[in-house]
């Protein structure tokens, strides 16, 4: 299973790929939604997108929205990490192509059970 | 001075008399976090002091308060994911074909804890099954600890709680955020109902159950303990309901009163009857 990651946090990102690999997953990094979206257009297919929202030159709306256009890994599942939580701002995640959505802070129970409720059920 | 080794023997036999949890008196450190906040409030000087307390009096509410604080409220909003794909697409449907004369469902979230067990079945049976909003439908919760059902009967959760097995569109469809917590909708309140109750000591409910939960709980229990509880679900479950444990759990141990099926990755049972009986 293979995941892009993408957070303009390098703690975050090292947190995430470190309890990524525990649970067997390979995972490739994007600082903002800008790399991100070049990462995609040229990298093969990826299983999973875990994004945060608040970054710089392109934020984690904008990426979903235009990855869902572009239909670039129309089967890859998103997810969006973030301190935004209002329930008006959850919906417009999903309504651009996420598919769940995780708050910060979380726990790394708390990602494997939201990667179980996407379907990866070996990572759980 | 620290506690002697009997006293950690005599909080077990506490523990386990109330509640039939059983507690390794060896897990030393477990007793002394779990239990310290009830040091200060019944006015002990530590952990020995309480265990002296508890010796002297034969005050209820404190041997209860105990067994309370030992319990594991470990839970989450659809836990283990595949039980509630089992309920959505076995359990329910032959169920509710079952009941569509009375019209009636009645299922039991045994040891609900806080409560994100009884929520998400109800969220299940509004997203999956409609037309149960013109029938009588009941989710009951009950758990030993008087604290956990009042935490459930108010339905608000945090931030933590919420981030774990709660699927985003069901989070913002069935939960208004109030500041750092999140309340369940009084839709799903109106399902759900709590209260306080010992598994190990028969309750005077006289209707039977469709659906019993026993999730994660027996693996705590002695045999003796596991086998009165099935005993007690088999008496209050309908003849054609249905029985789930957790992933870990089984019940062909401990009792002879249920048979065990398999679907969905998942088992589960359904009780046996030497005769016929009138409840249904």
């Amino acid at each position: 299973m293979r995941a892009l990651i993408v957070d303009d946090s390098s703690f975050t990102r090292k947190y995430l790929r470190e309890h990524l690999a525990r649970l067997g997953v390979t995972c490739v990094e994007a600082q903002d939604g800008t790399e991100a979206l070049e990462v995609l257009r040229r990298e093969e297919e990826f299983d999973l997108t875990l994004s945060d929202v608040n970054m710089p030159r392109m934020d984690g709306l904008t990426f979903v929205k235009s990855l869902r256009e572009e239909g670039l890994g129309p089967a890859m599942k998103v997810m969006m990490i973030t301190t935004e939580t209002d329930n008006s701002f959850i919906t417009r995640a999903l309504a651009y192509g996420a598919n769940e959505f995780l708050m910060k802070p979380f726990t790394s129970q708390s990602l494997k059970e939201k990667l179980l409720l996407m379907g990866f059920a070996g990572t759980a | 001075m620290a506690c002697s080794d009997s006293d950690y023997v005599y909080l077990g036999k506490l523990v386990q008399a109330q509640s039939a949890n059983v507690v390794d008196p060896a897990r030393k450190t477990l007793f002394e976090s779990r239990l310290q906040p009830l040091v200060r409030v019944a006015g002990a000087a530590n952990l020995e002091g309480l265990v002296g307390l508890l010796r002297e009096s034969r005050s209820a509410p404190l041997h209860r308060a105990v067994a309370e604080a030992m319990t594991i409220n470990e839970t989450s909003f659809f836990r283990d994911v595949k039980p509630f794909d089992l309920l959505r697409d076995e359990v329910l449907p032959q169920l509710i074909e079952q009941r569509s004369a009375e019209r009636r469902l009645r299922i039991w979230s045994a040891a609900s804890s806080t409560g994100q067990e009884a929520y998400s079945l109800a969220m299940l049976l509004v997203e999956h099954f409609p037309q149960l909003a013109r029938w009588d439908v009941r989710i009951i919760g009950t758990d030993l600890s008087r604290e956990v059902i009042e935490y459930a009967r108010r339905g608000r959760y945090r931030r933590l709680e919420m981030n774990r097995g709660l699927p985003a569109k069901l989070l913002v469809k069935h939960f208004r955020r109030d500041e750092d917590e999140w309340e369940v909708s009084e839709g799903l309140k109106a399902l759900c109902e709590f209260e306080v109750g010992n598994l190990c000591v028969p309750s005077v409910r006289t209707f039977a159950f469709d659906l019993v939960l026993l999730r994660n709980v027996l693996l705590y229990f002695s045999k003796p303990d596991r086998t009165a509880v099935f005993r007690e679900v088999h008496r209050k479950l309908s003849s054609r309901g249905f029985l789930v444990l957790g992933n870990a759990e089984q019940a062909e141990d401990s009792t002879e009163l249920f048979r065990a099926e398999f679907s969905k990755d998942c088992y589960f049972y359904r009780p046996i009857f030497d005769e016929v009986r009138n409840r249904i």
